[in-house]
């Protein structure tokens, strides 16, 4: 069986309240994104069926 | 404006989407949305270029997270729910050119592991019954952007073909205590005329009860549910089996051939499902190079397909076609 590759998530959200998740895959940290726009901000997590 | 209203005839819920009559279609290159955002130039939806895959909600979404209220009050007749769910765009490269099966394999892998993530993720919202991924190829089947990506819908109900292979399913499990899929993959791997392609993990093959004259089935050798249940190796063969159908498609005419690829799956219902089996549908719209297959009065106001071909005459078309497996 192949090792499971190292998947890395980045994720903002949109000026209008989107979000959008960059997924990388590595042994690298996922790189720092730099927005276009200043308004991206950093998602809070979404709930979670219980 | 979006909401969900009871179809009581059909017993089947349909999406209205007003907002979307206003979205992106076929902008020039330079203005694609999906695109990174270059320096200086108009925002798109994409604000880096490295990365690997990119999921993000889509901007004319047939299901919000947080919906709006119905625009009509519901009745005893015409129930009306709130549009509850999540749409999403998988954008598959930064590549405004590129397409699945010219992608290296590594990448299409990538690709599966993140359709698995988003699986977890979405199916773990508690509005969220059925995860339902995607992709339209093509002007021929209504994209509206070329830039290669594919979407997923996280649907509040279970969609009403998946409901009626799921019941399907259930009376054969019930009926034989096996899983129906397990028993077509068998039966079809015996007799060998509609397999197009495979390998250790999947098979690729026209199904005996085709609806289109290339439809295409890629059935999980192992019984399993979800792609969540796929290890590693067999993530590793669904992409190399994906990889060798659409460059099929692709030699069969020597263009690059449109398509809808859906993924079937066990719901997220918090239901037990043991009787499904997942699997991967191609449906190219194509009957000869220069022919399209339209759903007309049979298949559109009878819900009854007919097919010009014989499945055996296409799964050897496409077996015959470059790449060939064993």
């Amino acid at each position: 069986m192949n090792e499971t590759p190292v998947m890395h998530k980045e994720r903002i959200v949109k000026d209008d309240g989107r979000y959008l998740i960059f997924y990388y895959f590595g042994d690298e940290p996922a790189p720092e994104v730099q927005p276009s726009t200043p308004a991206h901000q950093p998602a809070s997590p979404d709930k979670e069926k219980a | 404006v979006s909401e969900l209203r009871w179809n009581p005839v059909l017993e089947e819920w349909v999406i209205t989407a007003t907002h979307r009559q206003d979205r992106t279609f076929f902008p020039p290159p330079e203005y694609c949305p999906l695109c990174p955002t270059k320096p200086g130039a108009f925002p798109t939806e994409i604000p880096a270029e490295e990365y690997d895959i990119v999921v993000f909600e889509n901007k004319f979404p047939s299901l919000r997270r947080e919906p709006p209220p119905p625009s009509v009050e519901g009745t005893d007749l015409y129930p009306v729910r709130p549009a509850a769910g999540v749409c999403e765009v998988v954008v598959y490269s930064s590549d405004h050119n590129g397409e699945l099966a010219t992608m290296p394999l590594g990448k299409i892998e990538k690709l599966v592991h993140v359709w698995a993530d988003r699986f977890q993720e979405l199916g773990s919202r508690p509005e969220v019954e059925y995860v339902f991924t995607f992709e339209n190829k093509g002007k021929e089947i209504g994209v509206t952007l070329a830039h290669p990506h594919g979407q997923i819908y996280a649907y509040p109900y279970i969609p009403p073909v998946v409901e009626r292979e799921l019941r399907g399913c259930r009376n054969h499990y019930e009926a034989h205590g096996e899983c129906l899929l397990c028993r077509i993959l068998k039966d079809e791997l015996a007799d060998g005329r509609r397999i197009v392609a495979q390998n250790a993990g999947f098979v690729a093959l026209v199904p005996f009860y085709a609806r289109y004259p290339y439809e295409v089935h890629l059935f999980a050798r192992e019984h399993r549910s979800a792609i969540t249940d796929l290890d590693n190796e067999e993530r590793r063969c669904l992409a190399e089996l994906l990889q060798v159908v659409i460059t099929k498609y692709n030699n069969l005419w020597n263009r690059s051939l449109p398509y809808i690829m859906v993924t079937h799956q066990r719901p997220t219902d918090g239901g037990d499902y043991p009787h499904y089996h997942y699997h991967i549908e191609f449906y190219p719209p194509y009957r000869t190079p220069d022919k399209l297959k339209y759903l007309a009065g049979s298949e559109a106001g009878a819900g009854a397909f007919i097919n010009d071909t014989h499945a055996e005459d296409k799964a050897r078309e496409l077996r015959d076609t470059e790449p060939r497996t064993s």
